[in-house]
């Protein structure tokens, strides 16, 4: 789903916000399962849409009551007794579904199609096949003392003839009916959407036409819920056409700050409000993440041979879609010299498409001039991490942080006075220019 | 006292048989007669129940304007009652989904509800009315724990030898009759107790098993155990309230009504009834 692989999904948190959806209706459910991006107009008919339905709910016990009866409406075979109850107890609860005026979700009237089944019109929701003839075989079948083969027979005969005729004037409502099953989908899952965003905190973005993607006070629900209690900073960014680096020790916060720029990046394009205070997100052709946690490439490569075909068919595809691009430690597990050679080429090579690509890497040398630069804010005097970005120069030095996370999580002090000595001595040899 | 007066404090009632043609249907029906208004479904008899579908099994039940069933989609055909849809449960078989229907008339119905005994507790809050039928499977095995009460069918169909039946028959309701063990120092057994449970217990050692479904064990074992003063209880009890008699078979030339009677009746401790007369 939208490019990402199953473990990707997971650890940037996608299925977290996916599975707190819960769409009352199976329709729901079956749109839930066909996410997709969506065009400029559907996006900005959906965002209208998911505000108008904000604290809408008196209608989720109905929907809650609807069956999926797509098989009984698309059969060919004759409908059965059973067929049309389940027919009848839809438009039953179809009847009831007031909603208000909406962007592209509209439900077509089915009164004519429960006249039908219903011909009493009482919309009690049991069902029994009738007819005259029925009516005088059934008053004939209860006088008579012993069970009738021959009555029993008749009944059966006039219900299969009703059951034809009904499946034959059902059958000309067939397109109402999916595409009132289609509708109902949408504002199910549209109505999931809002209740969402007023539980987790989500507000509308904007469709930016320029090729720029910023957000203010980012988060990430997923990432604050395996936190528990520590407070997750909340991350403000903008990142243009072309390269952003960003740097920082690790366990800086890199991967987090990327993952839920990618989370909210599919979000917004699948017509989800962004966890963010705001947030401006072009229309991406497509969203790209390569990061260790890919499931395995196949093919029988190593994993750095996995990520480097997959940066190729990447940097194939930026010739012709606009895309974003997050890189979390690309080559990392090569020695260092290289990796960074590579993480330099992969960035300027990139940086001649039009789309938007952000590179989290611990290789301090990869940055330039021609690229934008976040650095990680890391350890504050406090003694706590900060991982929020801040935009730095080119030529910032990398926070030098790495000694003070192992003594945070307490590192025993042998191991730290040896470790100490060991950057002592580096630093004195390899003075830096 | 008649079956139905004795089953008359109970709501939920399963019938279940020793083999078939050992009497479920008859007692079925004598029950349905009795009370009149009941509800009705079957449990554990999917083979059974594609027997019906192909022309196998023949037994009918019949039914009294009314009556709410809840039984398979594709056996609803196969009922000549009139009939009014009440409800389409989410329950599957291999016939096809659990629907509540209602007869409009009387007639002749085929049961065919949930496989497992679990999903009876789905279905109850279906089933309007104060007594509720269960046509329970044929075998003494595991479905039994359901209901308020449950009724054994025996009969000579179980084998031609009235010796064998009636010993066969005293061991099930043994072991249906088996008590709640209140006791300390015993040996707790969660799933089927079998015949290998002999190897390994000691002399006068209690075994305690979930209910009396999960005892699987032959009635030599059961002896044995004896024999070696080894007490069986259960935690979840049965109230097995009575046994029914088929004394005819299909398979045989059957047995004496009153010998097979008076005999079954000295071999248990409930009520025996013959109903096939």
């Amino acid at each position: 789903m939208f490019g990402l692989d199953a473990v990707q999904r997971e650890t940037i948190g996608l299925n977290y916000v996916l599975t707190r959806l819960e769409p009352d209706s199976p329709y729901g459910r079956e749109k839930l399962k066909h996410l997709s991006f969506l065009d400029q107009a559907a996006l900005e008919a959906c965002f209208d849409n998911i505000e108008k339905l904000m604290d809408f709910d008196e209608i989720r016990p109905h929907l809650a009551a609807l069956k999926n009866i797509r098989g009984s409406i698309t059969k060919t075979e004759t409908l059965t007794q059973v067929d049309i109850f389940e027919i009848k107890h839809f438009l039953i609860t179809f009847e009831k579904l007031h909603i208000p005026e909406l962007k592209g979700i509209s439900l077509q009237p089915m009164s004519d199609a429960l006249a039908i089944v219903d011909p009493s019109g009482l919309r009690i929701a049991t069902y029994t096949v009738e007819s005259p003839m029925l009516y005088s075989i059934r008053k004939e079948k209860l006088r008579a003392e012993i069970i009738d083969p021959l009555l029993v027979e008749q009944e059966v005969a006039e219900e299969t003839r009703v059951l034809q005729e009904i499946t034959k004037k059902l059958r000309k409502h067939t397109a109402t009916f999916l595409s009132n099953m289609n509708n109902i989908g949408e504002l199910d899952l549209t109505m999931a959407k809002a209740r969402l965003a007023q539980e987790l905190g989500a507000a509308r973005p904007i469709l930016s036409k320029r090729e720029v993607l910023s957000f203010k006070e980012m988060g990430n629900p997923y990432i604050a819920e395996t936190l528990k209690n520590h407070s997750l900073t909340k991350i403000f960014v903008t990142f243009d056409k072309g390269i952003t680096i960003i740097t920082g020790a690790n366990m800086g916060g890199k991967s987090v700050a990327l993952k839920s720029v990618v989370l909210n990046t599919l979000l917004c394009r699948a017509g989800f409000f962004v966890f963010a205070q705001e947030a401006e997100v072009p229309l991406f052709d497509g969203v790209c993440m390569i990061s260790e946690e890919m499931e395995d490439i196949g093919q029988g490569l190593s994993s750095f041979g996995g990520e480097m075909t997959r940066l190729n068919e990447v940097a194939l595809r930026t010739k012709s879609d606009f895309l974003f691009i997050a890189l979390d430690e690309p080559a990392r597990g090569t020695n260092p010299e290289e990796g960074a050679a590579i993480v330099r080429g992969v960035a300027n090579h990139l940086a001649t498409s039009s789309s938007i690509c952000v590179i989290a890497t611990h290789y301090n040398q990869v940055t330039s001039p021609r690229f934008k630069h976040y650095q990680v804010a890391g350890l504050k005097g406090t003694g706590y991490m900060d991982y929020n970005l801040v935009e730095a120069r080119h030529d910032a030095p990398p926070p030098k942080d790495a000694l003070k996370i192992c003594k945070l999580i307490g590192l025993n002090k042998d191991l730290l006075a040896k470790i100490n000595k060991e950057v002592n001595n580096d630093t004195n040899t390899n003075i830096r220019p | 006292m008649s079956l139905p007066e004795l089953l008359s404090p109970y709501r939920v009632i399963t019938i279940i048989g020793m083999a078939k043609n050992s009497g479920k249907t008859t007692t079925l029906n004598h029950l349905i007669k009795a009370f009149r208004q009941v509800s009705l479904t079957s449990i554990g008899r999917d083979g059974e129940s594609v027997d019906v579908v192909t022309g196998t099994d023949k037994s009918r039940i019949f039914v009294y304007k009314n009556t709410v069933i809840a039984t398979a989609e594709k056996l609803l055909p196969l009922c000549d009652i009139s009939k009014e849809i009440l409800d389409v449960t989410g329950i599957s078989t291999p016939l096809g989904r659990v629907v509540i229907v209602r007869a409009l008339s009387d007639g002749f119905v085929q049961l065919g509800g949930p496989s497992i005994a679990a999903q009876i507790a789905d279905l109850l809050p279906h089933l309007p009315g104060d007594k509720i039928l269960i046509d329970g499977a044929v075998s003494r095995k595991t479905q039994a724990n359901i209901g308020d009460a449950v009724v054994l069918c025996t009969g000579a169909s179980f084998s031609p030898s009235m010796v064998e039946t009636i010993r066969e028959t005293r061991h099930i309701v043994e072991i249906f009759n088996l008590h709640k063990f209140e006791g300390k120092n015993y040996i707790y057994i969660p799933g089927a107790v079998m015949d290998s449970v002999l190897h390994g217990i000691k002399e006068g050692e209690t075994i305690v098993a979930e209910d009396p479904g999960k005892i699987l064990i032959s009635s030599t074992t059961y002896d044995r155990l004896r024999a070696k003063k080894v007490t069986l209880a259960v935690r979840t009890p049965l109230r097995l309230a009575a046994l029914t008699i088929n004394p005819t078979s299909p398979y045989n030339t059957g047995y004496s009504p009153n010998d097979f009677l008076e005999k079954m009746q000295e071999a248990v401790t409930i009520p025996v009834y013959n109903l096939h007369q």
